[in-house]
């Protein structure tokens, strides 16, 4: 499978893990992998890409892009640890939706992975990622009510005719009632990528806005999000010292500054 | 699900390996009563020891080894089969009512 330029990171039920696997992946692609990321917040009803990576209150957003009313370079901020992102407005207003592909077309010369966070709602800001994205992945969780979800995005990416790259399955307990990966797989005809484990340090990494790759290199989490980064690119994981990463974490104390 | 290990099959008297607990259960089935009686009777139940520290079973060691009538036995290990069969295909029933719903929209 060829290395995608723009990936959509979809899940149809809100509170999946979806945004924190948009974060990770894009600290891990830029941080361990020295990729030119941009993560770009498109779930624009609930945007919250921007506050697991420091971004509390940014001044420029993709918001009044899709309005046309400024240039999309004019909301890339240049992140500390390494990947660009844009973040989406805090307070949401009414966008253009649609226009997500036409804006993120000229990005494609700049970066080498374009990262888009979905909206979890079967609307218009949804089919906005699908119709930007080259390859979707979906995020899952092993249980009925979140592997229904994930049925319902997969065959809309069907008939959208947009390529699944496959599934990733979080917040895993790794406990016999729990549906593995096997029933996921099957039951939805696409590969699943990864297990992430249902980790409490994902949550503290979060506390303090810094994904869980950068603040917590060598748990198990971490890994396991480096090796499907790096499978995303085709790039093989190979292990590196954690006191690169953890230097790389104290920088956000500084959050991060916009490209001008 | 058989075991893997070798090392934790179970050796009968009469020089079967039991590697799941359908192996016991033809075993059981099969066995003369000096062979099954080797293992129960009314100082030792073997097989209640190994379905608990190897099979992982503690509901079923504890019905055997509360009992020591064959046919008690193989019933109650028939049951559990059963049950678990049940509870596996209620999963793949599930999934599959969940699929037949979504994907064929």
């Amino acid at each position: 499978m060829n290395s995608p330029k723009i990936v959509g990171v979809v899940a149809l039920k809100g509170g999946v893990g979806k945004t924190t696997v948009v974060a990770n992946l894009g600290a891990a692609l830029a941080d361990h992998y020295n990729k030119k990321v941009l993560i770009v917040d498109a779930n624009f009803s609930t945007p919250h890409l921007g506050l697991h990576v420091g971004l509390v209150n940014p001044k420029q957003n993709l918001h009044p892009v899709l309005s046309d009313d400024y240039s999309i370079y004019e909301a890339i901020y240049q992140h500390e640890l390494g990947f660009h992102i844009i973040p989406g407005k805090l307070a949401p207003t009414e966008v253009n939706a649609l226009a997500l592909k036409e804006k993120l077309e000229p990005l494609r010369e700049i970066y080498d992975i374009i990262i888009v966070d979905s909206s979890p709602s079967l609307n218009n800001e949804m089919a906005a990622t699908m119709d930007a994205s080259d390859e979707l992945i979906v995020v899952s969780s092993p249980d009925y009510p979140t592997l229904s979800s994930t049925l319902h995005a997969v065959n809309l990416a069907k008939k959208q005719n947009t390529v699944i790259r496959g599934i990733v399955l979080n917040k895993v307990r790794r406990k016999k009632f729990e549906l593995g990966s096997k029933d996921i797989a099957e039951a939805s005809e696409v590969k699943v990528l990864a297990s992430l484990p249902d980790s409490l340090k994902v949550l503290s990494a979060t506390a303090k806005m810094v994904p869980v790759v950068i603040h917590f290199p060598k748990e198990e989490i971490s890994h396991i999000y480096k090796k499907l980064a790096g499978s995303i690119i085709g790039e093989k994981y190979k292990k590196i010292s954690a006191k690169k990463s953890k230097k790389k974490a104290t920088l956000l104390k500084k959050n991060t500054k916009r490209k001008d | 699900m058989a075991i893997k290990n070798s090392e934790q099959y179970f050796h009968t008297c009469d020089n079967t390996e039991l590697k799941s607990v359908k192996d016991m259960l033809a075993w059981m089935r099969e066995s003369n009563d000096d062979s099954f009686f080797n293992h129960i009777n009314s100082k030792r139940n073997d097989f209640a020891g190994w379905i608990s520290t190897i099979l992982k079973d503690n509901v079923l060691a504890k019905k055997i080894d509360k009992l020591k009538d064959r046919e008690e036995i193989i019933n109650a290990i028939e049951e559990r089969i059963d049950y678990k069969n049940k509870k596996k295909n209620k999963k793949k029933n599930i999934i599959s009512k969940l699929k037949e719903a979504i994907m064929n929209e």
